[in-house]
């Protein structure tokens, strides 16, 4: 026989009380804000297929997933975030009329390495507003995020914006689609926080080729692309008839010759990643850093309408009476996330050291018709980490009282009173105490030991003659004053404010 | 001894569990890595002793209190995570792939230096267009864009999705195999393979080649122990040290030659001063002179008497010590490989300590 405790999962906690008590105020509070700007409930399941992160949420969210085969074969994940799933709902169901707005709460999951402040289960709260591609909709959603932080009483966040539409627009103009495109967009994060130069290091890792081959394209003479399509089909049919497997020699072909004339050449990719590093350098105060960001995208040709949707987000904040001394531009804000397309932010608290962040969210115009809606609609949203909220209002003093698990302890001086007892708890639950009943059968010094250590303010004891009379003995713990009074002056009895 | 548990499982696996037993060590005794770690530990001085071919335990001369359990490497992992057997051989391949990162295995000594083995992306012959990962994500997402999904054949799922994930391929479906997983794309269970490789014959047999950057993990045997046995258990640590010690000294060796030469010279002091002054010559500390007594026909003349020097050199410099010593006027030089080379302490020793967080013993 084992006898060993069975250990929690790593990356796991288990939350007591008064913490467990307090992350639950702290979503309950997230949902009261949210509904208050007219959000509304939307509960998603924790099990989805794998499919679903896969198709677009990126790097840092599959590399990441809790993905398993059931037992019908499926492939499932635990979900990893709330918004994709969100999302699906919407396509199966679309709603009559546009926009919508949902809010959602309740675990997610992710294989990291624990650390504190980073827990493989943990619980996301946000909403999501879909059908609205005005700037507006990004300030609400910016301003009921900061909002609700404001309600919960938290001071010291900061507000991070950026766009990741200012680097989209660029890789259009330089053509680079594809495979190529979404490694770009999913590293301006990795190139913000670790620089230019390891996101070049991962690029040569995952494609070796990629400079040594474009470097010598230029000098090639130019071979006649038939004589090599020609070429490799007299290679592939001496392999034998069926060496390609599933992949057709035409196929083969076509991408041999695209290796031989990439759209995209290595001068192009140079200019890509220095683009990279100037944009990923951005970041101050929203006037100063948009100034910059506007001269960056003169230098390139770019279009500034990214940096004047920022500019209008950032007035409208203001406008919505959000405090934007806490608001700050940094154009390198990519949250390594691959469904984002426009606007998106972080806000993060000082207090909680590494692992600071509280939020993240943006605007995702494309993940509706990546997850099989017929057209893109114009979404956004954002979700708080529920557990650093706590941390961060406990870093700010913030941190929930000790109290006992209940206003009133009730003891039956003997087993003969104890149903009259319960009559007594019940009595006093109904007049909104919290009421413990003492079931151990314990002598009752005992039980007036286990009551003070508790910590319980109040005690009722209640004997043969208590209940012959219809009354309670109700003991004061802080003062040892004991008075006798009749079932029906509970009602009279005010709860504690806890 | 140990918990009450572990000597019921000690009785169920094994069917006996000897008085003064102190640890369980767990020895492959099938597959490819049994060979060479049988002979790995005979020339550490760790010779298993087995009675007969079909016991399943056996011992190690010098050291009572160790029961060798002879199993195959994937049962050795799963019995020290699960605490059975407090330290074992196993491959590095199937500690990653099973298990991961957890807490109950730790790593003692992560090289063993035999059972080297890449567990590599293997792509059909044919697929010219195919040599780097960033083409085999173009393939996969070609495949995706027609309804398919790119098929991976391996033994090893988790290391090949984390690999296949982190390298931006997201679209593929794995396809499990406990053998033959290099035919597999031959013979159309799947479009590519992930498995190990030493010399790379069965992949060319299969008409598979690597990809430039296709290496997820190097591999090769390595030991590991039971973190709550060795955090608890100071005999079983003790044991442990012994062990470590002659693996780490016979593996600091395996480098390194012991020369000695004949010179002639005035005094020890003057020979070991001319040797000191080459990094050739100096050997991992410095050269032993002693006096060498000869017969009358080959007596000291005026260039001094014969002294023979001994210094311990990286086999790297052995030419360039040899080379060094006859510019000195060495002569007789003899080279031996060294069988062990222990310095003042073992790393690994301190490196378990530090890990399990226990003080010295």
């Amino acid at each position: 026989m084992e006898r060993r405790p069975v250990e929690r999962v790593r990356g796991t906690q288990d939350s007591w009380a008064p913490e467990a008590q307090h992350l639950a105020i702290i979503r309950q509070q997230l949902e009261e804000t949210f509904a208050s700007y007219g959000y509304s409930r939307i509960d998603v399941p924790v099990l989805e297929p794998s499919e679903l992160h896969l198709r677009k949420s990126g790097l840092e969210i599959i590399s990441k997933l809790y993905a398993f085969e059931d037992q019908g074969g499926r492939q499932l994940c635990l979900r990893p975030e709330l918004t994709a799933s969100v999302v699906r709902a919407f396509v199966a169901q679309p709603p009559p009329r546009l926009p919508v707005r949902l809010f959602s709460s309740g675990p997610v999951f992710r294989y990291e390495r624990p650390s504190k402040g980073r827990y493989r289960q943990f619980t996301q709260s946000g909403v999501e507003l879909i059908g609205a591609d005005d700037s507006a909709a990004d300030a609400e959603v910016i301003s009921l995020a900061m909002h609700a932080l404001d309600q919960l009483g938290l001071r010291e966040y900061v507000v991070t914006l950026g766009h990741v539409g200012i680097l989209g627009q660029l890789l259009t103009n330089l053509g680079v689609v594809g495979r190529l495109r979404t490694f770009f967009v999913e590293n301006l994060e990795e190139a913000r926080r670790r620089g230019v130069a390891a996101v070049r290091r991962r690029l040569v890792d995952l494609d070796p080729e990629l400079f040594e081959q474009r470097a010598e394209a230029a000098p090639t003479v130019a071979t006649d692309d038939r004589q090599v399509g020609q070429a490799v089909a007299g290679l592939l049919s001496a392999m034998g008839g069926d060496a390609l497997g599933r992949r057709s020699e035409s196929e083969v072909v076509e991408r041999i010759l695209l290796k031989q004339h990439p759209a995209v050449g290595a001068s192009t990719v140079e200019r890509a990643l220095n683009f990279m590093d100037r944009l990923a350098s951005i970041r101050g105060e929203p006037s100063t850093a948009l100034a910059e960001g506007r001269a960056l995208l003169v230098e390139y040709q770019l279009d500034d309408t990214p940096l004047s949707d920022l500019q209008r987000v950032v007035d409208l904040l203001e406008g919505f009476g959000a405090d934007i001394s806490n608001v700050k531009v940094d154009l390198g804000l990519g949250r390594g996330l691959q469904y984002y397309t426009g606007t998106v932010f972080e806000i993060d608290h000082p207090g909680l050291g590494s692992e600071s962040q509280l939020c993240g969210g943006g605007r995702y115009d494309d993940l509706s018709r990546a997850l099989g809606a017929r057209q893109a609609l114009p979404a956004l949203g954002f979700a708080f980490g529920v557990e650093r909220i706590r941390l961060a209002l406990e870093a700010e003093g913030a941190a929930p009282r000790s109290v006992p698990a209940a206003d009133v302890f009730v003891i039956p001086a003997s087993q003969a009173q104890m149903a009259y007892a319960a009559q007594v708890a019940h009595r006093l639950r109904r007049a909104g105490l919290q009421t413990q009943l003492d079931v151990t059968a314990r002598p009752l010094r005992n039980a007036l030991t286990f009551a003070d250590r508790e910590g319980f303010r109040r005690v009722v004891v209640v004997g043969e003659a208590e209940a012959r009379d219809g009354t309670l003995r109700l003991r004061d713990m802080t003062d040892s004053a004991e008075s006798t009074i009749s079932l029906d002056e509970i009602a009279s009895l005010a709860p504690e404010s806890r | 001894m140990t918990s009450l548990v572990s000597k019921e499982r000690g009785r169920v696996y094994l069917g006996c569990r000897m008085n003064g037993e102190v640890l369980r060590f767990g020895v492959p005794s099938k597959g490819r890595n049994a060979e060479p770690a049988h002979q790995f530990l005979e020339a550490c001085g760790l010779k298993v002793r087995r009675d007969s071919e079909r016991q399943l335990t056996a011992s190690i001369g010098g050291l009572p209190g160790v029961t060798v359990v002879l199993q195959r490497s994937e049962d050795i992992l799963i019995q020290v995570a699960d605490g059975r057997i407090d330290l074992g051989i196993t491959g590095l391949d199937i500690l990653r792939e099973r298990a991961g990162e957890r807490d109950d295995t730790i790593i003692l000594y992560e090289d063993l230096g035999f059972s080297r083995a890449d567990l590599v992306v293997e792509v059909p012959d044919s697929w010219v267009d195919v040599s780097t990962l960033a083409d085999l994500a173009d393939v996969a997402a070609s495949m995706r864009e027609s309804g398919e999904s790119l098929r991976v054949a391996t033994s090893f799922p988790n290391l090949t999705r984390r690999f296949f994930y982190e390298k931006g391929i997201s679209h593929f479906s794995l396809v499990r195999a406990e053998g033959g997983v290099e035919a597999a794309p031959a013979m159309g269970f799947a479009d590519i393979a992930v498995d190990l490789t030493t010399t790379g014959v069965t992949l060319r047999e299969n008409h598979l080649k690597v990809l430039r950057n296709g290496t997820i993990l190097r591999s090769q045997s390595c030991l590991v122990g039971n973190r709550r046995a060795l955090t608890t258990g100071r005999e079983k640590r003790e044991v442990v040290r012994r062990i470590l010690e002659l693996i780490e000294a016979h593996i600091r060796a395996r480098t390194f030659y012991s020369v000695t030469a004949n010179l002639r010279g005035n005094s020890e002091a003057e020979i070991a001063q001319a040797l000191l002054t080459s990094p050739a010559t100096r050997g991992k500390r410095g050269p032993t002179v002693a006096r060498v007594y000869t017969t009358p026909d080959s007596a000291d003349g005026d260039d001094g008497a014969w002294f023979a020097a001994t210094i311990i050199v990286d086999g790297a410099f052995l030419q360039d010590a040899v080379d060094h010593l006859r510019v000195a006027g060495g002569s007789d030089i003899t080279v031996t490989p060294v069988k062990y080379l222990f310095d003042e302490g073992s790393q690994c020793h301190e490196a378990m300590l530090a890990a399990l967080g226990v003080s010295h013993d």
